[in-house]
């Protein structure tokens, strides 16, 4: 129980460590294309890392597995954010025509 | 007050205010970012909070945000960059 | 200190947060950029809501916040705008073909 719970804290300091991190950067990176290099690693680093150390620390069970599931979608969706926002924005800045293929 | 709680204090005094910054400026594209990171600390938030009070059905609502948070995004950015619905800054200052 | 008084302390920070978004969202005078801010908005509400220990609140202020009132804002300026917008840069747009959505 005690190896457990360390592992959960040891997991929980490094995601919150990770989000906090990249919320510096959005606010510290002064380009949009820069900001977007902020934006990555919270949503495939960070957020999984604080899911699973709710998972380490709920144990085996739904629970676990819910928390699990919530780490995979994050951080496809936030892969997937990433590159719509960087698309987006190359569009905005006319570096890409508008009726480009997806 | 256990380890949780803390965390969750953490990341809204310390991981939210540069998202609501970030969001608050520049253009339309640019604040994107502020919005996408925000999802993320949020979806963070509603499951330490489900763990923080004891309540298992709170991570319901951190499974949802998970699924409509990019969902919202992508909203944006496809009409955002798809076609310029953001009227550019000169006509906007220049029309009373 | 007990779980009640961090959650007092977690809700008096949470109301700060949401009174900053939104006094962000009414000073931004374009309607694109205030849908974005309208969506941090949401989030912040989201969160305000869940710690007051009202998780059905929270669900339905996480799906009109999030996904249906920023669609609603940028359908309806993109429906608002195409005249402006295309008298504006007519040539640009005519050559590129009118529309195609």
């Amino acid at each position: 129980m005690a190896v457990r719970h360390v592992c959960a804290l040891v997991l929980l300091v490094a995601g919150t460590g990770v989000l906090l991190v990249s919320a510096a950067g959005l606010v510290a990176l002064p380009r949009p294309y820069q900001r977007l290099h902020a934006l990555t690693p919270a949503s495939t680093v960070g957020a999984p890392l604080v899911a699973l150390a709710l998972a380490v620390e709920s144990g085996p069970g739904r629970a676990a597995v819910k928390l699990v599931l919530v780490a995979v979608i994050v951080a496809f969706g936030g892969a997937v954010t990433a590159m719509a926002i960087g698309r987006a924005t190359a569009q905005h800045e006319h570096l890409l025509r508008r009726d480009s293929p997806q | 007050m256990n380890v949780w709680l803390v965390a969750i204090a953490v990341l809204l005094t310390l991981g939210m205010p540069p998202c609501v910054w970030a969001a608050g400026r520049g253009s339309a594209v640019e604040r994107l970012a502020g919005l996408s990171l925000a999802t993320t600390v949020v979806t963070a938030v509603l499951l330490l909070t489900a763990q923080g009070f004891g309540r298992s059905s709170f991570a319901d609502l951190g499974l949802v945000l998970a699924v409509l948070g990019p969902a919202g995004t992508l909203v944006f950015a496809r009409f955002l960059g798809g076609r310029s619905i953001e009227a550019p800054d000169a006509q906007a200052h220049g029309k009373p | 200190m007990s779980t009640a008084v961090a959650q007092e302390c977690l809700i008096a920070g949470e109301l700060v947060l949401v009174a900053a978004s939104a006094t962000a969202a009414a000073l931004a005078r374009d309607p694109v950029r205030q849908a974005v801010l309208l969506a941090v908005l949401g989030l912040c509400l989201t969160v305000l809501f869940t710690f007051l220990q009202a998780p059905d609140v929270a669900l339905s202020q996480l799906a009109v916040g999030t996904a249906v009132t920023p669609l609603l804002i940028l359908l309806t300026v993109r429906k608002v705008r195409r005249p402006t917008a295309s008298r504006h840069d007519g040539v640009e747009r005519g050559q590129e073909g009118g529309d195609e959505s």
